[in-house]
């Protein structure tokens, strides 16, 4: 199938005055159309700033240093910030973890979502209006003509994500981010608004780029998963293929930190220690200091991305005597079992 | 809204009163009286005795007070010692050309440091931010007497551009328009001292506002939007900023009529500020009660409209529901 978006050897390093983050470091995916990417990790792995990148938001001292984002034929890398605001919240659009602070307190749910209407659209404010009643209502908001006339302190936080998707989709965009959409909202709600997006994404043919640390949303939502490890992907597979046979050492210890009702144990598997500080990062792979099976070339050897089996890529050094009889699975078979 | 004002307006009476006692208070503990610059120096004992009876200062203090609140209830602020004249007509004079002086200054410095502050918020950090940093430092630190005597010695000493000080040339008889430029040109050099003094804080005020509004996550949503810096810095971000201001511009308002004392005496400028200096100097309890009273109402006033500001630009503010 054709690639919507592909992202190839992205690099955003932020130049502070302690030295070089390197946020993201050498990311590359790409999305479908109409498919769902899910994007893990802990925080502070990259996921946020791949995403701001793919829109050009990153904010000094930030800087995409390498790399091509192509979307449609063109190179978001290399357009003028004008050309960039065209595709914006019109081809491509964004939901953020907060809707309590994610709107303007001081304009009306309305204005906000025709603003994004009449930028993109050419369309007169009778019209803008009409459209954004109807995407209130396609999101599942009750009186929506009223609603439009409200301020966002007069919703409740799942309301105001539905506003937030109704404003991220006004101008049916390619591709949605969802960055973190459900992380503030609770339980109840949370499983609301990913149907919603299910729904809508299927409706509307819109891509979705899906980030979040939740496992269990991205086994929900997603049709593809990258699993990010301090700026860099660690992991690209289905999400089928990424739930049965994940290979990399950290994918394992994500999936395994999983309570599952069917096992009694005492105590969550947790990966042991923390992420890196990005100020310092090792030399070899980024992950070895905390990872079970290292050997010596980890240590100086940095592992590349590279396919194992069809649809699966995998960066690490050890990963060809993981995929066959990996040790771990026969651990966690016989965990099971 | 209107029931919310009256209600304010109520509640205002026990505060002035209260103040009024205050105020009462401190001014009788001050030492020296007035019927000692009312009389010539040679009086007798008998002379100020009488002197006294006759202001009404031999009363115990308490009862001083309810004379004054019953004169002022019914409108009378009583005659001013030094000015021989009622204290009605002097404050109503003299507030007059502080709020000349003060009006000019006050737009002048708000058409000034918005734009000034939202360009440093911006470019935090840059050049021009660092410039303006450094002028705040500067203009909040430089006390008023000392630029304004610096801009007498240059402008008007050295160079002799602007008048020393007054708010007219001695003796003048011009009428209208001419009236209006001699004025305009005495107001320049105290016009200045003020501006830039208030500039610094005001600069400081907008710059900080706008940089805590910038950091916003609705911020990141509008350029998200794809709207232009322009759209997001000055519809989305000042929008917001504005709530900052308006607490500014509340606590201002007074200070459109209460004039600045020491810049006053310093240009001479037949402002409310020195005629206060005046009347403390002089004793003239009256018209110090009548000023300071003045400025009382004008604070609980600049609040009031302070918090009306805020809800006109902050939709969450709801002004006179619920909590009542």
């Amino acid at each position: 199938m054709s690639k919507l978006l592909s992202v190839e050897n992205l690099k955003t390093h932020f130049f502070t005055d302690k030295g070089v983050v390197k946020a993201v470091d050498g990311v590359s995916f790409s999305v479908e159309p109409g498919k769902t990417l899910g994007i893990v990790g802990e925080s502070g792995c990259g996921k946020s700033i791949t995403s701001m990148s793919i829109m050009r938001l990153i904010d000094k001292p930030g800087r995409i240093v390498e790399g091509d984002i192509f979307f449609e034929n063109k190179n978001l890398v290399n357009l003028n910030q004008k050309e960039m605001r065209k595709i914006r919240g019109n081809d491509i659009s964004m939901i953020f973890q907060e809707p309590m602070t994610s709107l303007n307190p001081v304009f009306k749910i309305g204005k906000q979502i025709t603003e994004v209407l009449m930028l993109h659209q050419r369309i007169d404010k009778n019209e803008a209006n009409k459209k954004a009643i109807e995407m209130l209502e396609l999101v599942g908001i009750p009186r929506a003509d009223q609603v439009v006339l409200d301020y966002p302190h007069q919703l409740s936080g799942g309301m105001r994500q539905r506003v937030m998707i109704a404003m991220a989709l006004a101008c049916q965009p390619k591709i949605l981010i969802a960055d973190e959409p459900t992380t503030a909202l609770d339980v109840t709600i949370q499983a609301q608004i990913l149907e919603l997006m299910n729904d809508l994404k299927k409706k509307m043919n819109t891509a979705v780029i899906l980030i979040t640390h939740d496992l269990g949303v991205i086994a929900n939502m997603a049709d593809d998963v990258i699993v990010m490890y301090s700026g860099q992907v660690v992991e690209d597979a289905p999400v089928k293929e990424l739930y049965a046979n994940p290979i990399h050492p950290y994918t394992r210890g994500l999936l395994n930190s999983v309570p599952n009702l069917a096992e009694d144990k005492k105590r969550l598997d947790s990966v042991e220690g923390s992420v890196p500080n990005p100020l310092y990062l090792p030399e070899g792979c980024n992950f070895y200091p905390r990872c079970k099976y290292a050997c010596e070339k980890c240590k100086t050897m940095k592992p590349q991305l590279i396919e194992v089996k069809k649809g699966h890529k995998v960066s690490c050094l050890m990963a060809d005597s993981f995929v066959q009889d990996s040790p771990l699975r026969q651990e966690r078979m016989s965990d099971n079992a | 809204m209107l029931k919310y004002i009256i209600k304010r307006l109520l509640h205002m009476i026990p505060v002035i009163l209260t103040i009024s006692i205050c105020i009462f208070i401190i001014i009788k503990l001050t030492p020296g009286e007035p019927v000692g610059n009312q009389l010539n120096p040679k009086s007798t004992a008998e002379e100020r005795a009488a002197e006294r009876i006759r202001l009404g200062l031999d009363k115990p203090i308490h009862i001083q007070y309810l004379d004054w609140l019953g004169r002022t209830l019914r409108g009378d602020f009583g005659q001013s010692y030094i000015y021989k004249r009622p204290v009605k007509d002097i404050v109503g004079h003299f507030v007059v050309n502080s709020f000349i002086l003060n009006l000019g200054v006050f737009f002048l410095t708000f058409l000034i440091s918005i734009p000034i502050g939202i360009v440093c918020a911006k470019k935090q950090y840059s050049k021009t931010d660092n410039f303006f940093s450094v002028f705040s430092l500067v203009g909040i630190s430089m006390p008023s007497f000392f630029f304004g005597l610096l801009l007498i010695f240059a402008l008007a000493v050295h160079f002799k551009i602007f008048p020393i000080n007054g708010m007219i040339n001695a003796g003048s008889e011009t009428q209208g328009f001419e009236r209006v430029k001699e004025v305009l040109h005495h107001m320049v050099l105290p016009g200045i001292v003020l501006t830039i003094g208030s500039l610094a804080s005001l600069v400081r005020y907008v710059r900080n506002g706008m940089l805590d509004v910038l950091h916003k996550d609705y911020i990141r949503t509008a350029r998200a939007k794809g709207l232009s810096e322009r759209k997001v810095v000055y519809k989305h971000g000042f929008r917001n900023a504005l709530i900052t201001i308006v607490t500014v511009l509340g606590f201002w308002l007074p200070g459109l009529f209460s004039g600045a004392v020491i810049l006053e005496s310093i240009f001479v400028w037949p402002g409310i500020g020195s005629t206060l200096v005046d009347a403390v100097n002089g004793r003239d309890y009256n018209l110090m009660m009548a000023i300071m009273l003045l400025f009382a109402i004008l604070t609980l006033i600049g609040n009031l409209l302070a918090d009306i500001g805020y809800a006109l630009v902050d939709p969450r503010v709801k002004v006179g529901e619920g909590n009542s």
